[in-house]
């Protein structure tokens, strides 16, 4: 099957990429980073006696969907389309006898992967920031037993809530030759990720912003991510057919 | 009659107002070394993209093995291999890993990897990243690349740029073997030297349109010889040619008369001696391959 050859073929591309040290380096960095704030600055875990489970996944995996991810996705797409840009890779690729569609996808396959593969380890980051810090600090024991199942399903209503950006951003990267520009729009993105997540709560319009949607999936109380994730999945199909339909009529020059 | 490995009949493609290719045809024999020659920005890169349908022609056809290249773009790139302009290399990859990618696009076996680069003799720096890879290596790299899928077809475009002599020598020894493979060779270049010394046959073009088409035999007929005198009073010498219904040109003390003279060296030799005209040089030169080229591209 003609995709599944070129999916085997991403993937070797991806080797020593910095893309692929990313998928490992953000989630531990921010789990890290995150834990050594909440153990030198412990009063927020200490305000919540007996819910410090919720609190921790909540506070992590905020930081985590409003900038990191973003980032993370910016990056890696624009890492990846940049494996074909600066040779201008594209004139053999695409002289090659596999549709072209096979190819836009099999990237966005590698893209997705890796986004799914950073959520992974920044839930398993969620569980280990909880036992670093109880067994940093008496104060902080964490009583209850691990919750998995929340953790586990919140990361991936926030990650399956990304494809929308993720098809944006994949489409964007193959697009635009050059990096800066890609990796300038996400950075943009990013900050008016901050924008609006803060007015969505008010504003009916901005949490339909396709980076801000992961963060609906951790709101409190807690809100029915089903029809977001439909949103997100048919708008993410609908520019994904679109980026595709122009990328096989794409002439490379 | 076999049928062409590639046809393209009266194909136009344009950038903008820019006519890169107005209405070029051309047919390319199977099992031949098919010499594509034209000063840069002729339109031979472009050419090549249509051939490998990485753009689509603006009219005309364009086919390969007997099927257009529009209704059959996988079926005729399976057995098409090509290298257009640089060799396209991941250099963060090691050359055989380059090879990998390029194996499990194809679906060929993977013996193919070490047929190839035994084939461009890298297989020693195989394991090297490409970034380390001088430029004759990243060239052979990229031929290794186009020859992997064991084409019946082999595109190569420019394909000695940045090789040293002895590089350019491999590639000519390389390309020359490949008919007798049964791969027909479409090459582009704008070094008739280069193209001389493996093609069976050449197609010159310039500005986008066809100027010759044939085997290296036709082109060597297209040669013509001038005449060329050296004469005392070279002014008087002229004044008679000129009487005598000839056109010579003054080149300083010399004398020349164009491919279209219209006498032999013989009377015009006789001519001026019986004016009194001592004449010192009297020879017939021919044109080489490179002065018809040049003419044929200048036109």
């Amino acid at each position: 099957m003609p995709l599944l050859r070129v999916l085997w073929a991403e993937t070797l591309k991806t080797k020593r990429t910095a893309a692929l040290w990313m998928v490992f380096a953000f989630p531990i960095f921010v789990s890290a980073l995150l834990t050594f704030l909440l153990w030198q600055l412990p009063s927020p875990l200490l305000r919540h006696p007996g819910s410090q489970w919720p609190f921790l996944s909540r506070f992590i995996l905020q930081i985590w969907t409003v900038l990191v991810m973003p980032l993370f996705i910016t990056l890696a797409t624009a890492l990846m389309a940049g494996l074909e840009h600066p040779e201008n890779q594209w004139k053999n690729l695409m002289a090659l006898p596999v549709p072209r569609w096979t190819v836009y996808i099999a990237k966005l396959i590698v893209v997705s992967a890796m986004v799914c593969g950073s959520a992974l380890l920044i839930a398993g980051g969620v569980l280990a920031a909880g036992v670093v810090l109880g067994s940093l600090d008496s104060q902080l024991q964490f009583p209850s037993p691990i919750p998995w199942g929340v953790v586990l399903r919140t990361v991936a209503a926030a990650t399956s809530l990304m494809f929308l950006a993720v098809a944006i951003q994949h489409w964007v990267s193959l697009r635009l030759k050059s990096f800066t520009l890609p990796v300038g729009a996400g950075i943009f993105v990013v900050f008016m990720n901050f924008v609006v997540v803060g007015a969505a709560r008010g504003d009916a319009w901005s949490q339909y912003y396709p980076w801000a949607l992961p963060v609906r999936a951790l709101q409190t109380p807690a809100v029915d991510v089903a029809p977001l994730l439909w949103l997100s999945a048919l708008a993410g199909i609908v520019v994904t057919v679109a980026g595709c339909w122009e990328f096989c009529r794409r002439e490379v020059s | 009659m076999t049928s062409p490995v590639i046809q393209i009949c009266d194909t136009w493609k344009r950038y903008g107002s820019v006519a890169a290719l107005r209405g070029i045809s051309f047919s390319v024999p199977p099992n031949s070394v098919y010499g594509f020659l034209g000063p840069n920005g002729a339109g031979k890169t472009t050419t090549i993209r249509l051939i490998l349908g990485l753009q689509r022609p603006d009219g005309g056809t364009v086919s390969l093995f007997g099927q257009p290249l529009a209704a059959h773009r996988i079926a005729v790139l399976r057995r098409t291999g090509s290298m257009v302009e640089a060799p396209a290399l991941y250099s963060h990859l090691t050359g055989r890993e380059n090879l990998e990618v390029q194996r499990r696009m194809l679906a060929v076996p993977k013996s193919n990897i070490d047929r190839v680069l035994g084939m461009v003799d890298l297989l020693s720096d195989a394991g090297r990243l490409v970034r380390g890879y001088s430029q004759g290596m990243r060239q052979r790299l990229g031929l290794a690349q186009a020859l992997l899928g064991s084409p019946d077809l082999l595109v190569l475009d420019e394909p000695t740029n940045g090789l040293d002599p002895g590089g350019i020598h491999e590639m000519r020894t390389l390309v020359r073997s490949l008919p007798s493979q049964g791969v027909t060779v479409f090459l582009s270049s704008h070094l008739l030297s280069e193209v001389e010394q493996i093609a069976s046959h050449v197609a010159i073009v310039s500005k986008g349109e066809m100027q010759f088409e044939g085997t290296l035999d036709d082109l060597r007929e297209h040669r013509h010889a001038s005449v060329v005198v050296e004469a005392d009073q070279t002014e008087r010498a002229c004044s008679l040619l000129v009487e005598a219904g000839l056109a010579p040109q003054r080149d300083g003390g010399r004398i020349l008369f164009g491919p279209n003279v219209k006498s032999t060296p013989a009377r015009i030799n006789r001519m001026l001696v019986e004016a009194g005209i001592d004449v010192s040089h009297l020879s017939m030169e021919q044109a080489s391959l490179e002065d018809i080229f040049l003419e044929l591209t200048r036109a």
